[in-house]
């Protein structure tokens, strides 16, 4: 933040326009048909023509056999700058960070950034089983469990660390139910009790039902702008305070209790001149409840270890302590394959541009963002992270 | 009707283990030039980029850090045999390793030792066992199961 207001890292370049396609559980649409109803979205919530677009960053698991280039004539666009991310839970970070510098420096005046996929009944399996090289020879093998038995043994070994229970992880998911009611396009929307949580099926021990995210098929998007054109159209948008993107770090650690973050937090916050106090609501990627624990500490909401302590005090709701998912995230909204590592950015441009579709959270003027996910093997390599403030701090 | 299995598919780096296990032995890929031992099986090593990895023989002996059991599979062998022991052991020569887990071992942290076996798939896996004594698959009746009933002990 600097006096005048604005970015420091990202002067004069602004994101807008945040639009969510509807989820749906299974559809027989393809991503081809997600990509378009974000893009009639970000087109008709700017005022913008298809024209104007001329940089797309996608990202996209289920396109196959396409990429982002196909899509162009797909779909009838002429960008003079393109990117595709099929990197899931990091892809929005990644879009934001690659579409801000293309504006910035001069490659493209508006990026749509869309991440979406589509689910069809057998897409899960098929995903899981063409993941990666180390998946298909090293977990797989091991029950089949998909990332399932990944986070069960993650969560096992974190409660055993640091003392967490299964009430801990139940708390952040019934806050982020609550959160999901006042959001009309959250799947699961029913009220969820802590009796409930408890009670339902076992996973992978110790998972249960709700710790896991539905899959299902949906898109999110933003545009990526100058100021002065977001200005000149009238446009409500955020500035991006700072940013970070890391992959594979502390690689030694014999398992996954960290994430990049933690090597990056300092600089983020430096650049963004603001730390975790100032910080009015958080999005995690919580693909599972545990990373919502790991991402907060390694962000500086708490020393490691703590995060537990950070949960019983805290509740997590829009109109409550430390917002946290305030959609509901991916665990009520659903996890619509790459969009799902959008739909923490999009909610956090909503809330600080003041055209909120889930509860707002009061006065809110700093969001931090974090991407994760990627488990090739036995752990999550992507850790990206932004930290957004509303017009004009 | 063709008969459920589990997973089949593997990449060429990790015939190593299947042939090896074969044998009865527990092999990783060792960089031939600066010694790091890899897992899960590449082409070229994590540590240097040599593409020189040679399949060595290795003792197995690690830490179990964590245990689950799958109760949802995405694999037909599995789901018909659920709830299925899962571990992650944190090898001696370096390598954290995921395996079957064997329901003699005791709860983590304890120390605990890594065989190799061939699956019904006709493939290499790896199997925890407790840290003593001889691997006896055939205390475990769904990892018998997993190698095929006639398996003995390597």
């Amino acid at each position: 933040m600097s006096a005048s207001g604005g970015s420091r890292a990202y002067p004069d370049v602004v994101v807008t326009a945040p639009v969510s396609v509807p989820y749906e559980r299974y559809s027989s649409s393809s991503a081809h048909g997600f990509i378009a109803r974000t893009l009639t979205g970000l087109l008709e919530s700017s005022g913008l023509k298809k024209t104007d677009l001329d940089g797309l960053c996608l990202g996209s698991f289920t396109l196959a056999p396409d990429s982002a280039v196909a899509v162009t004539q797909y779909l009838g666009l002429s960008t003079r700058w393109l990117d595709f991310l099929p990197i899931g839970g990091m892809s929005g970070i990644v879009a934001l960070r690659r579409a801000l510098r293309a504006v910035q420096g001069g490659d493209a005046e508006i990026v749509a950034c869309v991440g979406a996929d589509t689910n069809q009944p057998d897409s899960f399996r098929k995903n899981l089983a063409s993941f990666s090289t180390f998946a298909q020879d090293a977990v797989l093998p091991y029950g089949s469990g998909g990332p399932n038995a990944n986070f069960a043994l993650l969560t096992a070994y974190y409660m055993r660390t640091y003392g967490a229970r299964a009430e801990d992880f139940g708390k952040l998911c019934v806050a982020q139910r609550v959160n999901a009611s006042s959001y009309p396009h959250a799947l699961l929307k029913q009220p969820l009790t802590l009796e409930q949580y408890l009670s339902a099926r076992p996973i992978a021990d110790p998972l249960r039902l709700f710790d896991c995210v539905m899959p299902c098929a949906g898109a999110e998007g933003f545009l990526v702008m100058s100021r002065d054109r977001a200005q000149r159209l009238g446009l409500p948008y955020g500035h991006v305070l700072a940013t970070s993107e890391r992959y594979n770090a502390f690689a030694d650690d014999p398992i996954q209790m960290r994430g990049g973050w933690e090597m990056d937090r300092d600089r983020l916050y430096d650049d963004a001149g603001i730390g975790p106090q100032d910080v009015d609501l958080v999005q995690t990627y919580d693909d599972y409840p545990v990373m919502s624990m790991i991402q907060l500490e390694d962000l500086g909401f708490c020393a490691k270890g703590e995060g537990p302590e950070l949960v019983r005090g805290n509740s997590f709701t829009a109109d409550g302590s430390l917002p946290l998912n305030t959609s509901g995230g991916q665990l009520s909204v659903g996890q619509a394959g790459c969009a799902a590592g959008f739909l923490g950015l999009v909610e956090a441009i909503r809330q600080l541009t003041g055209r909120n579709l889930a509860k707002p959270v009061p006065d809110a003027h700093f969001a931090l963002v974090a991407g994760f996910g990627m488990i090739t093997y036995d752990r999550g390599l992507c850790a990206g992270a932004a930290v957004l403030s509303r017009e004009g701090e | 009707m063709t008969r459920n299995l589990p997973p089949s598919m593997r990449s060429s780096a990790a015939s190593g283990l299947t042939a090896a296990a074969a044998a009865g032995r527990f092999e990783l890929q060792v960089c031939v030039s600066c010694k790091a031992v890899q897992y899960p099986p590449r082409e070229a090593c994590y540590a240097c980029l040599a593409t020189g990895l040679q399949w060595r023989s290795q003792d197995g002996g690690g830490e179990l850090l964590a245990a689950t059991q799958v109760h949802v599979s995405q694999n037909a062998w599995f789901r018909e045999r659920t709830p299925w022991r899962v571990a992650l052991v944190r090898l001696d020569c370096g390598p954290t390793v995921m395996t079957h887990l064997h329901s003699d071992c005791p709860p983590p942290p304890a120390r605990v030792r890594v065989h190799a076996f061939l699956d019904v798939s006709g493939h290499g896996v790896l199997i925890t066992f407790p840290a003593e004594g001889p691997p006896d698959v055939a205390s475990d009746p769904k990892l018998l199961e997993l190698v095929g009933n006639t398996s003995a002990a390597p």
